[in-house]
């Protein structure tokens, strides 16, 4: 008797070890409704900007759900879905389902590009003798100034290579010029973001050798809208040799195209006393971005934490420049960057 | 909390030694050393709704003693899977390792005459688990810890077939209270590693909740058929599964098979 128990029990673990599936289970094939109402219900507990934005998340299911159910077919829910995060107006978000990926980018198409890279190129880089390419930073001398343009901060950067950039700025032998340049151009313009790592990277190889605070992140703690942590403040400093410490002005050039980790590096920048911000205001995106995916394999992403600069504001809104200034269609035409003409113009006059 | 997390685990320890201290004598060591296969079914909502599963590899190191009046198994395994859904196509990589240590008490009589030996007992399992979606950015790899206490049972019957000696056995646990940690709710991060450049190893385990059975459950068991040789090692087939369910802010559910050849070496 107690030999079939325990055989019973024994052939009983075996069983339950094989349908384990019936534990964890997934809609296989799952209906419109059950798709809206994850996506739905997944950013109305984590996407972090509903109160800097005033959304109405309510109104939004109310308007899109019924468009969700009735859509026949994949493109149409993927038109309703896109519709739904559309009303967010946030770049970091997207829903992507192989068909397409949807996106929200009037944060730069409404605005005037305020970039043309065949201009800086030809007219700027290419006639230079010291226009060099430095892994991701082109760079480059330009009337006394020194220039570096990066294109995306998804490109690593290291403090190594920023050294040398600076040490030869800073170096009489290393330049045409005979002396040091007057100040640093850096232009951020159409860099879209990358890593935010690479922007600290970046800030701190112009910070102060007294750490700094220039931001702080709060991260989503719970379902409520207004559930977050205590905040990450992130500071930078300058770890380097005097030597190579760059305190000439320095300007950074932004258009409507900065956004994520760009609009954070612009932010950062802002603090410092010898920097000053030229162009347009940057197009924003001050949330890390995180992913998940839809029941029926979708993938999405949103914005999870908020980003307040010491001053208080919210970067997710765009960082002014200091002085605002659109591209000239006239210096366009005679092959001249306005931006460009104008941070030269200012670093060596101070106004 | 770190100090706690320390305190707990010396007291652990010493009650470990001091029980071991009281019954040096007749006591069988065996050394076993495992390798195999695994598969994983994975469903946690931090990371997505879809169900993951597949195969990957395991091993697991583990010291048996048989005192006059306790069984006492300190393992350690782990297992490495690569899990994708067959929804989205998307794959996980997934990394887990347990610690678990039983302790069975005997009866002088038991195991003498009887057939079968069955031995209740209690284990404390200390287990991390890391995923990482490989489709994700900001938010790809998901760590989180357990350590529970559960009681469990021990099983061994021993019999012969083909004129060969052989030992069918199983171990069953089911934890009743749960020292568990998760990241924070809509990160990777952990609310310790807040203000950290990197998280330290304690900020893993610290901001958890103790849970009860009703809300994280987790069966393992774990089968083993062993050839003893007649110089008392043994060559042992053994397969463990484990269904875990924690209802936390993000729920998660995994189902952790392996089956594993082991050495038994006798000390």
């Amino acid at each position: 008797m107690k030999n079939h128990l325990l055989i019973s029990l024994t052939a009983m673990l075996i069983g339950f070890s094989s349908c384990e599936k019936a534990f964890i289970k997934e809609e296989p094939e799952p209906s419109n409704a059950q798709v809206f109402d994850h996506l739905w219900e997944t950013v109305d507990q984590k996407y972090s900007f509903f109160e800097d934005k005033n959304i109405d998340w309510d109104q939004a299911r109310l308007t899109y759900r019924q468009q969700a159910i009735r859509a026949r077919n994949s493109i149409e829910l993927f038109n309703a879905l896109a519709d739904l995060l559309f009303v967010l107006e946030d770049g970091h978000v997207n829903l992507s389902g192989g068909i397409d990926l949807s996106r929200n980018w009037n944060w730069y198409l409404d605005y005037p590009p305020n970039y043309n890279w065949d201009i800086i190129e030809r007219n700027y880089l290419t006639p230079s003798e010291d226009y060099q390419i430095s892994g991701p930073l082109h760079n480059t001398v330009i009337d006394s100034v020194g220039y570096i343009h990066y294109e995306s901060f998804s490109s690593g950067i290291s403090t190594s290579l920023l050294d040398y950039i600076i040490y030869k700025m800073l170096t009489k032998d290393a330049l045409s010029i005979d002396g040091q340049v007057a100040g640093l151009i850096i232009d951020v313009r159409n860099n879209g973001g990358g890593s935010v790592d690479n922007a600290f990277t970046l800030a701190n190889r112009f910070a102060p050798k007294e750490q700094i605070k220039v931001a702080d992140w709060y991260y989503k703690a719970g379902p409520e809208h207004n559930n977050f942590t205590k905040p990450e403040s992130k500071y930078i400093k300058y770890n380097g040799s005097e030597l190579y410490q760059f305190n000439k002005p320095i300007v950074i050039l932004t258009n409507r195209s900065c956004y994520s980790a760009t609009n954070m590096f612009a932010s950062i920048m802002a603090m410092l006393p010898n920097v000053t911000l030229i162009g347009d205001k940057t197009g924003g995106g001050g949330g890390l971005p995180i992913n998940n995916e839809l029941p029926n394999g979708w993938r999405y992403r949103f914005s999870a934490t908020r980003t307040i600069d010491p001053t208080g504001y919210n970067i997710e809104f765009g960082i002014s420049p200091d002085i605002k200034i659109d591209l000239d269609s006239a210096d366009l035409a005679n092959g001249k960057d306005t931006y460009i003409e104008r941070a030269i113009q200012y670093i060596k006059e101070g106004e | 909390m770190n100090k706690k997390i320390l305190l707990s685990a010396v007291l652990l320890l010493l009650s470990i030694w001091s029980i071991k201290a009281q019954d040096k004598k007749n006591v069988e060591r065996y050394f076993l050393t495992g390798v195999g296969g695994s598969y994983a079914t994975i469903q946690d909502d931090g990371i997505s709704p879809l169900v993951y599963d597949g195969i990957g590899a395991a091993g697991s190191i583990s010291l048996w003693e048989d005192y006059n009046r306790n069984k006492q198994i300190t393992s350690f395994q782990f297992d490495i899977n690569f899990p994708d859904s067959e929804i989205s196509g998307a794959q996980l990589y997934t990394f887990r390792y347990e610690l678990n240590y039983s302790y069975f008490f005997k009866k002088k009589e038991e195991g003498i005459d009887k057939k079968w030996l069955i031995l209740p007992g209690l284990t404390v399992t200390h287990k991390w688990a890391f995923r990482q979606h490989q489709s994700y950015s900001n938010n790809s790899l998901h760590v989180e810890t357990r350590t529970s206490l559960a009681p469990s049972l021990y099983l061994e019957r021993p019999f012969t077939i083909f004129n060969r000696d052989f030992v069918l056995g199983a171990t069953s646990s089911l934890p009743l209270i749960t020292y568990a940690t998760r990241p924070l709710y809509a990160s990777t991060k952990f609310s310790a590693s807040l203000n950290k450049e990197d998280a330290g190893i304690f900020d893993y385990l610290s901001d958890g909740e103790i849970v009860t059975l009703g809300k994280y459950f987790k069966w393992k068991n774990f089968f083993f058929l062993r050839y003893p040789f007649k110089n008392g090692n043994a060559l042992q087939l053994s397969y463990d599964w484990s269904l875990e369910s924690y209802k936390a802010v993000n729920s998660m559910k995994t189902g952790e098979h392996s089956l594993l050849i082991t050495t038994v070496l006798k000390l």
